[in-house]
C-alpha cells in the first residue's frame, strides 16, 4: 500500500489544510532565502487548480510557545504572494475566532496563510485539543512538510487523526521517491559518506544500508569516536563516549559483510576552533592531548575523493569538519567537489541532512549533485529505513 | 535493464492540463527517475507537450500513425508529421485501435514498418479479449500478434522496439492480472521472440505490462523479472499518480 496521493482526492470546493515547511531565514523582516517557499509552490498550485480553498500552515524558527514578532510568517506571506502571482491573505494567528472568520470568507482558488504554529506551545506538545481546533478549519489535510515529518506535532500527526487521514503533497512524494529509487537498486559501487558530530543517529543508517553498501567513508566529528574504538589517540577531539562500543561493533559488522569502512588517515588539528593560525595536519592516531581534530586532512581528501569519483551511487550525510569556520571547511568543500565530479561521471549523488545540505548550498554546488534533500532529520530517518511519523498518520492502510 | 514507463492519455487532455502535467512531473523529479518515461498525448497536444517537456526527462509519442508519408489520406497523421511535432515514439496496435476501430494484424504491421522505418521508436501492443481468454486461446492470440508484428521486420531492434502486453479485459476495468499471471505471459512472449529473432534480441527487448496499473500495485508488478515497465492508462493523466508508478513509494 502506498501513501495517499493528491491524485486520489477531489479537492473541488474543499477547504484544504496544507501543512508546509516554510521555515525560511528571515533578515530585517524579509525572506533571505526562498528555496523552501519555491519548493511548496507545486502543491499549492495543484490544490488551487483543483478548485480548493487553500489554508497553509507552517512553523518558523523556535519561538518558546508564545508570540514573537521576529518569527512571524508575515514576510513569508508577501513573498509567497509574489511567487504565486495571486493574493495571499495572512491570518494573525493559526486558531481562534478571527481565523475562523477569514476561513469562512474564503472562496475556491483563494489562499490563506496562518501565523506561525509554534506561537502555541500546544503545537510541539501535540495537544489533541489544539489539533482539533486546527482541524476544524478544514475538510481535508495535505502534508508537504517533509523536513519536519519525523516529528509528532499537532499539525503533523494530530490533524490527520481528527480528519481521518490525509494526502502527501508533491514535495513529499518527490523526496520519498528519490530516496526509494536510489536505495532500492543502487548503481554500484555504492558509497556512504558520513560526517557530523553525532554517531548515534548515523549507526542505524549504516545498519540499514549495510547489505547494499560497498564503501563507508567516515569523517567529521564522529570519526574520532570510531578511532577511539580502535584504541587510537584522539587528543581533545570530540568524543561520544557512550557509543564507542557501538562504533566498534559496526566496524566488525562491516568487515564481516565485506564492506570497506574507512576512517581519516590524517586530520587537521588546532588547540581550539578560534585558533586557526595554529592549525596543522597530523596523521590520525598522533593527535597531541591538548589538540582537537577539526577537519579531515589532505591525504584523506584524496583517498575519499578517489572512492567517491569511482562510485555509481553516493549518499552523503554530515560535514567533514567544523565547516562554519575556515580553514576547517576545506575537507567538506573538497567533498562537494568530489560529489560534483562523481555526478559528471554518471553517478547518482544525494545529499541529505541539514549541515551537509547547507555546506553544498553555500558552496554553490547544489545543482551539481543529483538530488539535495530538503529534510535534515527526516532524510536521516528515511536513510535509517524508518517510517516518518507524520506520514504514518495519513493512512491506516500504510503497512509497517 | 532500464525500465520504461509509458503514459497513454487516450482521448483525454487539454492544453492547460498538459502544461500543468509537465510542470508537476518536473517538480516530482521526473528528470532524475531511474526509468525511461514516455507520454502519449492525443495528436493535438503533442506539440505543446513536447515544448513543455524540457527539463522533465520525458519523451513524447503518438498514440497511432498512418503508414504513408503524405498525400490524400484525410484524417491521418504520418510518421514524419509526428517527428516534426516533437514525438520520438508511437504506439502500434493498441487494443482500442484493434477492437474499436477494427485494425488487423496486417494494418498494425504496416504501421510498425512505417514508424520504425522513419526513425521513431515503437511500442507494439498485444493482448487477448475476455472471450479469447475464457476460450483458453490467450497464448495463441498473443503469439500471433507478436509474431505478425516482428517476423522479418529488419528495422526492429531492442533499441527501437518495445512490446506491451495488455490483456484487454484488464484495460480500464480495474481488473488486473496477478503479477504471477502477467509474468507467465511475459515469459512466453520472450520465448516466442527468442524463437523468431534469437536470444540477443529476446533478452534485450523490453516488455511492458498494461492494464489498470496504479501506484498501489506498481511495485509488485514491476518486481517481476520479465516485466520491464508499464504502459499506463488512466493513472498517467495526473503527474503524481503517474510518478507514483515510475517511482513506486515504499
Amino acid at each position: 500500500m502506498s501513501y495517499p496521493l493528491l491524485a486520489d482526492a477531489d479537492f473541488t470546493g474543499k477547504r484544504a489544510f496544507l501543512r508546509a515547511d516554510l521555515n525560511v531565514p528571515i533578515e530585517d523582516g524579509h525572506v533571505a532565502d526562498d528555496t523552501r517557499i519555491e519548493g511548496s509552490l507545486p502543491t499549492i498550485r495543484h490544490l488551487l487548480d483543483d478548485g480548493a480553498r487553500v489554508i497553509i500552515a507552517s512553523h518558523l524558527g523556535r519561538p518558546v510557545g508564545k508570540k514573537d514578532s521576529a518569527l512571524s510568517l508575515a514576510p513569508v506571506a508577501s513573498r509567497l504572494q509574489e511567487l504565486l502571482g495571486r493574493k495571499v491573505t495572512f491570518a494573525p494567528d493559526c486558531i481562534g475566532s478571527r481565523v475562523k472568520t477569514l476561513v469562512d470568507a474564503m472562496r475556491p482558488g483563494e489562499v490563506l496563510l496562518l501565523e506561525n504554529l509554534r506561537f502555541h506551545a500546544e503545537e510541539k506538545a501535540n495537544d489533541p485539543a489544539f489539533a482539533a481546533k486546527l482541524a476544524s478549519l478544514a475538510d481535508v489535510y495535505v502534508n508537504d512538510a517533509f523536513g519536519t515529518d519525523h516529528r509528532a506535532h499537532a499539525s503533523l500527526t494530530g490533524i490527520p487523526a481528527v480528519l481521518g487521514g490525509g494526502y502527501i503533497g508533491l514535495l513529499v512524494q518527490k523526496e520519498l521517491s528519490m530516496f526509494r529509487g536510489m536505495l532500492k537498486e543502487p548503481a554500484r559501487p555504492f558509497t556512504l559518506l558520513l560526517g557530523g558530530a553525532k554517531v548515534s543517529d548515523k549507526v542505524p543508517v549504516i545498519e540499514n544500508l549495510l547489505d547494499r553498501l560497498d564503501n563507508i567513508l567516515v569523517g567529521g566529528g564522529m570519526a574520532f569516536t570510531f578511532m577511539k574504538a580502535l584504541g587510537m589517540e584522539i587528543g581533545g577531539s570530540i568524543l561520544e563516549k557512550d557509543t564507542v562500543g557501538t562504533a566498534g561493533e559496526i566496524m566488525e559488522k562491516a568487515k564481516e559483510m565485506g564492506v570497506d569502512l574507512l576512517l581519516p588517515a590524517d586530520v587537521v588539528i588546532a588547540p581550539s576552533p578560534d585558533m586557526a593560525v595554529e592549525a596543522r595536519t597530523v596523521s590520525a592516531g598522533s593527535i597531541p592531548p591538548e589538540m582537537k581534530g577539526l577537519d579531515i586532512g589532505p591525504a584523506t581528501v584524496r583517498e575519499f575523493s578517489k572512492i567517491i569519483e569511482s562510485s555509481g551511487t553516493v549518499v552523503w550525510n554530515g560535514p567533514m569538519g567544523l565547516f562554519e569556520i575556515p580553514p576547517f571547511n576545506i575537507g567538506t568543500l573538497e567533498m562537494t567537489k568530489a560529489m560534483a565530479r562523481a555526478t559528471e561521471n554518471g553517478a547518482v549523488t544525494v545529499v541529505g541532512g541539514g549541515d551537509s545540505v547547507r555546506a553544498v548550498t553555500e558552496a554553490g554546488m547544489a545543482d551539481t549533485v543529483t538530488f539535495v534533500s530538503t529534510g535534515g532529520g527526516a532524510s536521516l530517518k528515511v536513510l535509517q529505513g524508518k517510517k516518518l511519523l507524520a506520514l504514518r498518520a495519513l493512512s491506516t492502510e500504510v503497512e509497517e | 535493464m532500464k525500465q520504461i514507463i509509458g503514459g497513454n492519455w487516450k482521448m483525454n487532455g487539454t492544453a492547460e492540463g498538459t502544461v500543468r502535467f509537465m510542470d508537476e512531473m518536473k517538480a516530482l523529479g521526473s528528470a532524475d527517475a531511474q526509468a525511461d518515461i514516455v507520454v502519449f498525448p492525443p495528436f493535438t497536444l503533442i506539440s505543446i507537450a513536447s515544448k513543455h517537456s524540457d527539463g522533465t526527462g520525458i519523451s513524447i509519442g503518438g498514440q497511432d500513425l498512418f503508414w504513408e508519408e503524405s498525400g490524400a489520406y484525410t484524417g491521418e497523421i504520418s510518421p514524419s508529421m509526428l517527428r516534426s511535432a516533437g514525438a520520438e515514439w508511437f504506439l502500434a496496435g493498441h487494443s482500442e485501435r484493434r477492437h474499436v476501430v477494427g485494425e488487423t494484424d496486417e494494418i498494425v504491421r504496416r504501421k510498425l514498418e512505417a514508424g520504425l522505418g522513419s526513425g521513431l521508436n515503437g511500442i507494439l501492443c498485444v493482448g487477448e479479449l475476455i472471450e479469447e481468454r475464457e476460450a483458453g486461446r490467450t497464448e495463441e492470440v498473443v503469439r500471433t500478434q507478436v509474431i505478425s508484428g516482428i517476423d522479418g521486420l529488419d528495422s526492429a531492434s531492442p533499441l527501437n522496439l518495445v512490446i506491451a502486453y495488455e490483456p484487454v479485459w484488464a484495460i480500464g476495468t480495474g481488473l488486473t492480472a496477478t503479477p504471477e499471471e502477467a509474468e507467465r505471459i511475459h515469459h512466453l512472449i520472450r520465448s516466442w521472440v527468442s524463437d523468431n529473432r534469437g536470444d540477443t534480441f529476446s533478452t534485450e527487448i523490453r516488455i511492458q505490462y498494461g492494464g489498470s496499473v496504479k501506484p498501489s500495485n506498481a511495485l509488485s508488478i514491476l518486481a517481476m523479472p520479465d516485466i520491464n515497465g508499464a504502459l499506463v492508462g488512466g493513472a498517467s493523466l495526473k503527474a503524481d499518480s503517474f510518478m507514483g508508478i515510475v517511482n513506486p513509494l515504499p
